[in-house]
């Protein structure tokens, strides 16, 4: 597990979704990225369906990633989270009179997956999980082919009591995809960020 | 896919027998593949006879040669039984390992060390991610590959199946008092697959979720005191099924989720509140897919004190159980097959937790 960046791509002026999808896979393929297969990415939320005292319905996001296949992570936005293994989604389906599904506002992400030495695209860098150490190296990679759209270190990491030094795990990746999947769902802009 | 060499054997005109080894099977070049605790015995006779030049000779060939190869088909479907019968060990070609095999006397379950690094994304994962293997192998290389002895691997690293498939727990429980603690674990050292058992220290949290109406939802979350770095178990049981009351064991649904470290605080943020709490010491016994639990329970006197408890009873808790796929309730039989082997150290039963409330 390395420390990981999720970060959206802004669609080229002039450009639709796919072809600025075709010009930052050409772009990697030409820095000698190596194409390694797909990723997929979703979200799943469930609200509680008992409120209790007026309160607000919580929301519980479920969420998988192709990185790690039978595992499972369930966050509360700002709350606790929860990296389970796959029976956890048959558990929540065993929890429906008291955990409702919202299957509208389902989420996922999906595409192609390259590798460039160390790094994975999304990005990924595998060798570290202290971002501190790494997040200029990365930084610089992005710029390789992302130019000025780099994005500025997530807040996942600066979040943290111990700051940049505390070691990333899945958790922080997930949480970043899912501050990206609210950001969509606000926006209601429809198909796949772009990253 | 797996490299195995094999002997195609054919008669010709002359009536002699020819065998030639044969590559039956296209290996991946880049892995081997080496089989533990596996010991092969398959064994296989290749019988030929030169032609005599005699009067007699076509007749003879023409009545043996057939009955031979009759033989040696028999003999092929037939393995399996000779095996149990007659144990031999193989060094012949048609069942010759593929690549160094190392051979023991007794085997308490196979497995299979691959030697090459899988091919995965290469990354390392935490201790808290689940990692999972498949192994496939085709129909007819099983068929072909006879291991002496087979048996379902041990109920603790079974992976934990996940997705639809609806698991039923089997259930069998009674208890025996102390003082008669060590003839029951004598006994089942002899009945099970373990030669010592395994001792274990769990903490227990029962945790509740109140709806709007009926039962609260119960969940059981299980951590170990002699690994706390181990993932917690979350376990949700359904309520016994009433329908056929010949059943031998008590089933229910059963749902088991190994979970991170923060699994507390997650079910607190989550409406469950914590009922009670215990811990749980003893010993894990396997007979194939069954355990037998035998644990002491003690009270905590202090919220979240482990190291602070009191012994429940004078006695010892024993649960046989097995967990199977719904609609398998053969199981029950196994079970109370073996439960009549404890007798009359103990009787196990199925007793129903809901009947017992006060």
């Amino acid at each position: 597990m390395g420390v990981t960046c999720v970060c959206q791509v802004p669609i080229a002026e002039g450009k639709s979704v796919q072809q600025t999808v075709d010009v930052l896979q050409k772009k990697l393929e030409q820095l000698g990225s190596v194409k390694q297969g797909s990723f997929c990415v979703d979200c799943e939320t469930y609200h509680a369906t008992g409120n209790v005292g007026g309160q607000p319905s919580k929301l519980l996001y479920v969420m998988h990633n192709s990185e790690t296949p039978l595992s499972c992570m369930a966050l509360f936005e700002g709350g606790p989270y929860l990296v389970a293994d796959a029976n956890f989604d048959v558990l929540m389906s065993k929890l429906k009179s008291h955990f409702q599904n919202a299957k509208g506002h389902k989420v996922e992400s999906r595409g192609s997956r390259y590798r460039y030495c160390d790094f994975l695209i999304k990005v990924e860098y595998c060798p570290c999980v202290v971002p501190g150490d790494c997040w200029n190296l990365m930084k610089e990679f992005m710029q390789s082919f992302l130019g000025t759209s780099v994005p500025e270190l997530p807040s996942v990491f600066a979040a943290k009591p111990e700051g940049l030094f505390a070691a990333a795990d899945c958790v922080d990746t997930m949480t970043q995809y899912l501050e990206l999947f609210n950001k969509l769902r606000k926006l209601q802009i429809p198909g796949s960020n772009v990253r | 896919m797996m490299n195995i060499t094999g002997i195609l054997m054919h008669v010709d005109g002359s009536g002699k027998l020819t065998c030639n080894a044969s590559q039956m099977f296209k290996a991946d070049e880049h892995s081997t593949v080496t089989s533990s605790y596996v010991s092969t015995t398959a064994f296989s006779k290749t019988t030929g006879m030169s032609t005599e030049k005699e009067d007699w000779s076509g007749l003879v060939c023409g009545v043996l040669v057939p009955s031979a190869c009759l033989i040696l088909i028999l003999m092929f479907c037939l393995r399996k039984r000779l095996q149990s019968a007659f144990p031999l060990l193989c060094t012949c070609c048609v069942f010759r390992r593929w690549t160094s095999v190392e051979e023991e006397s007794s085997i308490v379950y196979s497995s299979i060390a691959f030697r090459t690094p899988a091919k995965t994304r290469g990354r390392e994962l935490a201790h808290n991610e689940t990692i999972y293997s498949e192994i496939k192998f085709t129909k007819s290389s099983l068929e072909r590959l006879s291991m002496k002895k087979m048996e379902a691997p041990p109920v603790t690293v079974m992976p934990v199946t996940g997705g639809a498939i609806n698991m039923m727990e089997y259930l069998l429980q009674g208890s025996v008092l102390d003082q008669a603690l060590e003839s029951l674990l004598h006994r089942l050292r002899g009945l099970c697959d373990n030669m010592e058992p395994e001792t274990f220290t769990d903490h227990e949290l029962v945790y509740l979720l109140k709806g709007q109406q009926g039962n609260p939802f119960i969940l059981r979350a299980r951590r170990s005191l002699s690994h706390p770095t181990s993932p917690w178990h979350l376990r949700y049981l359904g309520q016994p099924e009433v329908g056929d009351k010949s059943r031998h064991a008590l089933v229910r649904n059963c749902v088991d989720v190994a979970a991170s470290q923060s699994l507390p605080e997650f079910l607190n943020e989550m409406g469950f509140r914590m009922d009670h709490e215990f811990v749980a010491s003893g010993h894990i016994f396997r007979k194939g897919a069954m355990k037998v639990v035998v644990s002491k329970v003690s009270r905590i006197l202090v919220p979240g004190n482990t190291e602070n408890t009191e012994r429940m009873s004078l006695s010892y808790l024993v649960e046989l159980s097995i967990l199977a796929p719904a609609g398998q309730d053969t199981v029950s039989e196994d079970m109370r097959s073996f439960a009549e082997q404890l007798k009359p150290l103990i009787h196990l039963e199925k007793i129903d937790p809901s009947k017992q409330r006060h």
